[in-house]
């Protein structure tokens, strides 16, 4: 299996295909939800493989339910495992998230992300569901960091979610997919730090950078909320999070998510392109020791 | 889970707000938005033309009591809407509009043929006995028998014609995908129905002519709809239809 370049991706969408193939600038791969390629076949499944046939694409499920109470779907797993080998993908990430409850024709989707309560019982369930996953996918798994609206009682600090990622990577062997724009919405939304959040992460598993736009709202007391709905450019201070993260971890393949409102493909390009800026900068320095990169370097 | 679906269920106990004094259920809601809006929006964007005949009001008010009836059993939301054509048959606001439940039909069926697998002829079609046997129709061919001028409602509402359907015609449709995944509706003649019901089911290709005889199905129009199979490469192959292997191909 090809490893993900450290370079610049993109969040593909189908109405950016031509100038996707046309470009030539810093876009040098691409990521699409999995579940939206599952079907038998038609013209979905055939722009997808000739994306393929031109660049490394990044499979990035949301339908596996890891972090739920059941163990996730054997048929769901055993689809995903067929795109993979047809479509040989750089790699296959998912959620630290759950959506799925109850079996067969008694189940439910939520079609959204659900909040995990970051428990000793929780983290063995987890941590066995992404065994499973990884299992049955034939490969390690990055788990992406969520974007967080509300967390169980006593989750006061940034520690209470990266403890249990670390641990998540300890115990079933994952990488991990940092979304900066879930730390800074997360850290936002409930009172977190985010200097503490890129300090607890276990640096050296991150295998992927998400990079995207949310929106500010209020919330039904009042109290303002951050909404992570890929609607539009980064945020400055997802930018100054995204350089403290590269600072600690060294450069990463990093990818550009915009998935409502989407815009011309000039405005996505420009987008990559800051931050292929950004990610060049770090590039050419030279991390020896991941895990020993000075802690101030973060702060 | 069923917090979500349900607007007044309480919030999991687990959870807080994050600021002390205020509650839960208030970022709860996010969540909750979150799958029922996202849900809508599915559906809309899966049946664009039965919105444009609803109306915005009256498809988001159907596809909110629609989503917490019909809660996605899968995460595979290409596939979510299966049940609304039937739903909407059932649905008592729309009893005047007796035809949106075929127009939801056809919008189903039109993307199952965007999504069928791909298959095409292997080698030469050659026909020797029409007696003993039928053929093998692509999987993204898709037939719908209707009591309404669904072909011409169609047209209408994809503003391919200017003049309102004469509500007085019954019109059966083929919906099929060409080479290049285009999606195309080909109105079928009298007969032309049961004659591809027929095919579909793995009749021979007498039987299915017997079906749709002379009176109902005129043999200028049968040819025709042979042609635009086997032209539009929606013939995959000529079988032999034994009493024992007889068996309908999954086709929908």
């Amino acid at each position: 299996m090809i490893d993900l370049p450290c370079a610049l991706g993109v969040g593909f969408k189908p109405c950016h295909f031509a100038d996707l193939l046309a470009s030539n600038g810093a876009v040098q791969w691409a990521e699409v939800h999995a579940e939206n390629y599952l079907m038998d076949g038609g013209s979905m499944r055939a722009q997808l493989f000739e994306l393929r046939s031109h660049m490394p694409i990044s499979l990035h499920g949301v339908g596996l339910s890891l972090g739920g109470a059941q163990a996730p779907d054997a048929a769901h797993l055993a689809r995903l495992r067929q795109l993979i080998d047809e479509l040989k993908p750089a790699q296959f990430s998912e959620h630290l998230a759950w959506s799925m409850h109850g079996h067969g024709a008694q189940a439910s989707f939520a079609n959204d992300l659900l909040p995990v309560v970051y428990s000793r019982e929780a983290l063995a369930r987890v941590s066995d569901n992404i065994d499973a996953a990884q299992q049955a996918l034939g490969q390690r798994i990055l788990i992406e960091n969520p974007s967080l609206y509300l967390a169980a009682q006593g989750c006061d600090s940034a520690a209470a979610e990266t403890d249990f990622l670390s641990a998540l990577v300890a115990q079933s062997g994952c990488g991990l997919l940092v979304d900066v724009n879930n730390i800074f919405v997360t850290c936002q939304n409930l009172g977190w730090r985010s200097d503490d959040y890129l300090h607890g992460l276990p640096l050296g598993a991150i295998g992927e950078v998400h990079l995207a736009g949310h929106a500010s709202d209020v919330d039904a007391s009042g109290t303002a909320v951050l909404i992570d709905n890929h609607g539009g450019p980064v945020a400055p201070e997802v930018w100054a999070l995204y350089d403290d993260l590269l600072r600690a971890c060294g450069p990463r393949p990093s990818l550009i998510e915009w998935d409502t409102n989407v815009p011309e493909w000039s405005v996505l390009n420009a987008e990559c392109t800051k931050a292929e800026a950004v990610l060049a900068s770090f590039r050419d320095t030279s991390f020896r020791d991941i895990k020993s990169a000075p802690k101030e370097a973060v702060a | 889970m069923q917090a979500l679906f349900a607007p007044d269920a309480p919030v999991p106990k687990v959870f807080s707000h994050p600021r002390a004094g205020q509650e839960a259920a208030d970022r709860f809601s996010i969540y909750r938005n979150n799958v029922v809006v996202s849900l809508k929006q599915n559906l809309a964007d899966g049946f664009p033309l039965l919105a444009d005949l609803l109306g915005e009001e009256a498809f988001a008010a159907m596809a909110d009591a629609f989503v917490r009836a019909h809660p996605p059993r899968s995460p595979l939301m290409f596939a979510y809407g299966e049940a609304l054509p039937d739903f909407i048959a059932e649905f008592a606001p729309f009893a005047e509009l007796p035809y949106a439940a075929d127009v939801a039909h056809l919008e189903w069926a039109m993307r199952q043929s965007s999504q069928a697998r791909d298959a095409t002829a292997q080698g030469k079609l050659q026909l020797h006995d029409a007696d003993r046997q039928g053929l093998e129709i692509a999987p993204c061919v898709k037939l719908l028998v209707s009591d309404w001028p669904l072909y011409d409602l169609w047209a209408f509402l994809d503003g391919r014609a200017d003049a309102p359907p004469d509500m007085a015609l019954a019109q059966s449709l083929l919906v099929y995908r060409t080479q290049d995944f285009d999606i195309e509706l080909a109105c079928l003649p009298s007969g032309g129905d049961v004659f591809m019901a027929a095919l579909l089911a793995g009749k021979t290709l007498s039987e299915a002519a017997q079906a749709a005889p002379e009176a109902s199905m005129e043999a200028g129009d049968m040819a025709s709809l042979l042609s635009l199979l086997v032209g539009g490469g929606l013939v995959t192959a000529i079988v032999e239809t034994k009493p024992e292997t007889q068996k309908e191909e999954k086709n929908d």
